[in-house]
């Protein structure tokens, strides 16, 4: 028994190979699932769970709870498209000036947001997205209520428009797959310990030499960088802009549970917080259709559940049994 | 040599002054005690010289060079450590993790950080695996994990907020030791506390504090026969101890 365990290596190794077998996983998905149902819905995990990653450099590094990012997602989208609609600015280039736009309104926000602790930073980034969604909401100049509506072409990798699911598929993979490596090595890194030194007690960071305004700025800026790249793919993906879809509030907290379900300042916590709360609730409506909102108490009973077991998410869960099998296997092996 | 000097430092809060108009000196290799009854302003002074709190006035001086209301960050940069009088561990790091941050504070790389704070480990011999979480530690080794995590900054001086507060007589014991080493190794220590059968044996020089201002200075043994002090602070009882 004890040596067959040994087969899988302890520790790290046995996380690169999960990390290995799920890549593989989701590379082999549109080879199986070709039906644009199914990838539709793999598509809106991956962009979610690239959402997560996003969020949690913030919300679950820096330990900041932002709820606004919806307004960086509405200025990736509005950013892209327009410069697409206006000037014929290639989507990919607008959504490289939409994501630096974001990253500078999000320091400018954050600058004195960041005076704030707790919940009333939360509550300031709530009211900074609304503004922006009222502002959009009345600019005629970017469609106003009405929105964008961006001409369809055929087939362009230059425009970002294609009639398949599946181009858009390997795209937010490229995408998730470039934030988890990008959140692995944050982590790993200096500024992965000065987040986590702030998000435990900021006033012990500043007594040992971090300047966690700047950090924070840093973490903020990152993290609205992509989730504003986020925000362009969205808008490629459906063609379609208005405040209601992208600066919905909604989307804010989505963004954030799907991290804080799956595990704050964990790297694979969004991976599984978009499984659950995105993939699941899809499947969960597709086949029980006839029961409206099962989704919801579902979704309701996973968060109960989690935050009085476990606030600190599924990942820690994993942790737990984890540790509960190896007691197990310590007592049972002599 | 002089390393920190304080002229006329004033603090108020509201009506409330913490702190009126003190100077003070400390000099480099010194063993230096902050002592006075609560409320007397000794934590608020810690604050103002490590940058957590604005003076109203007066100049707190560091190697000759002007650090008031600097921010608390960057009078760390300067080479000023402390620890709180409320232990504040990282406690969802580990031993390791909690040392490391505070070596990054001179190392650009957490490799080289990870290796100078296992020194430091090894200096403070904390006697707990490095990797534990914070939070697993008994109250006495939380309070050396703090002087660790300072430590590894590589300050010049260090400011100590009540490290004995506690403690049990053998716990009071390796802890002074400990700060001997420290001291041996060229940082000076700037120490508030209340328990003075460890600071008088420990401390160079003693600063007295009673309601905001300073109402003596000098050797320990200076400080137990002085009348203000005792009338203030130490009682009767302690003076006729000595």
């Amino acid at each position: 028994m004890k040596s067959y365990m040994r087969v899988i290596p302890k520790g790290m190794s046995a996380r690169h190979i999960a990390y290995l077998v799920s890549a593989m996983l989701l590379g082999a998905y549109p080879f199986v699932f070709r039906e644009p149902y199914f990838l539709y819905v793999m598509i809106n995990m991956l962009l979610y769970a690239f959402l997560g990653e996003a969020w949690n450099i913030i919300g679950g590094y820096a330990g900041q709870c932002a709820l606004g990012h919806v307004a960086f997602f509405g200025l990736g989208a509005y950013t892209s498209s327009m410069l697409f609609i206006k000037f014929g600015v290639s989507p990919w280039l607008g959504m490289l000036v939409g994501a630096f736009l974001a990253g500078g309104v999000a320091v400018a926000i954050g600058w004195p947001c960041f005076r704030l602790r707790g919940a009333y930073f939360a509550l300031a980034t709530i009211a900074f997205a609304e503004m922006v969604r009222v502002l959009f909401n009345h600019w005629e100049f970017v469609g106003g209520a009405v929105g964008l509506r961006l001409p369809v072409l055929s087939d362009s990798f230059k425009a970002f428009q294609f009639r398949s699911y599946i181009p858009y598929y390997w795209i937010i993979f490229a995408f998730f797959v470039f934030s988890f490596l990008l959140v692995y090595r944050l982590s790993k890194s200096k500024m992965g310990f000065y987040w986590r030194a702030i998000r435990s007690d900021p006033d012990a960071a500043e007594s040992l030499g971090i300047d966690t305004t700047k950090y924070k700025l840093i973490s903020m800026f990152i993290s609205s960088f992509l989730v504003s790249m986020g925000g362009t793919f969205y808008s490629q993906l459906v063609l379609y802009v208005d405040p209601a879809s992208v600066l919905v509030r909604d989307l804010s907290v989505r963004v954030a549970l799907v991290a804080i379900v799956g595990g704050m300042g964990t790297i694979e916590g969004p991976v599984l917080g978009s499984f659950i709360m995105i993939l699941l609730s899809s499947l969960i409506r597709a086949r029980f259709g006839e029961v409206p909102g099962l989704h919801l108490v579902i979704f309701a009973t996973i968060l109960i559940v989690i935050s009085t077991y476990e606030p600190r998410g599924m990942m820690a869960i994993l942790e737990n049994l984890r540790s509960w099998a190896e007691r197990r296997r310590s007592v049972a092996a002599p | 040599m002089l390393l920190l000097r304080l002229e006329g430092v004033t603090k108020r809060f509201g009506g409330l002054i913490a702190n009126r108009d003190i100077s003070l000196e400390v000099q480099r290799g010194q063993i230096v005690g902050l002592i006075g009854p609560n409320g007397a302003g000794k934590t608020t002074l810690f604050n103002v010289i490590t940058g957590f709190q604005k003076a109203d006035d007066g100049k707190v001086l560091f190697k000759g060079q002007e650090i008031t209301n600097l921010s608390a960050h960057a009078i760390c940069k300067k080479g000023i450590g402390r620890t709180f009088q409320i232990v504040r561990t990282f406690k969802d790091m580990t031993v390791l993790e909690n040392v490391i941050v505070g070596a990054l504070n001179r190392y650009g790389s957490t490799v080289a950080a990870k290796e100078r704070a296992l020194e430091v480990l090894d200096l403070i011999q904390l006697g707990a695996d490095p990797e534990t979480k914070a939070s697993a530690l008994t109250f006495v080794n939380q309070r050396r994990l703090e002087l660790a995590r300072a430590l590894a900054t590589e300050p010049e001086l260090l400011l100590l907020d009540e490290m004995m507060a506690g403690l049990n007589n053998t716990e009071i014991k390796e802890v002074t030791d400990l700060l001997r080493r420290i001291r041996d190794r060229g940082i000076t220590l700037f120490i508030v506390e209340h328990v003075m059968e460890a600071i008088m044996p420990l401390a160079d020089r003693v600063v007295v504090l009673d309601f905001g201002e300073k109402i003596s200075e000098g050797t320990p043994s200076e400080i137990c026969s002085d009348k203000a002090v005792i009338e203030a602070y130490l009682g009767e009882q302690y003076a006729r101890g000595e």
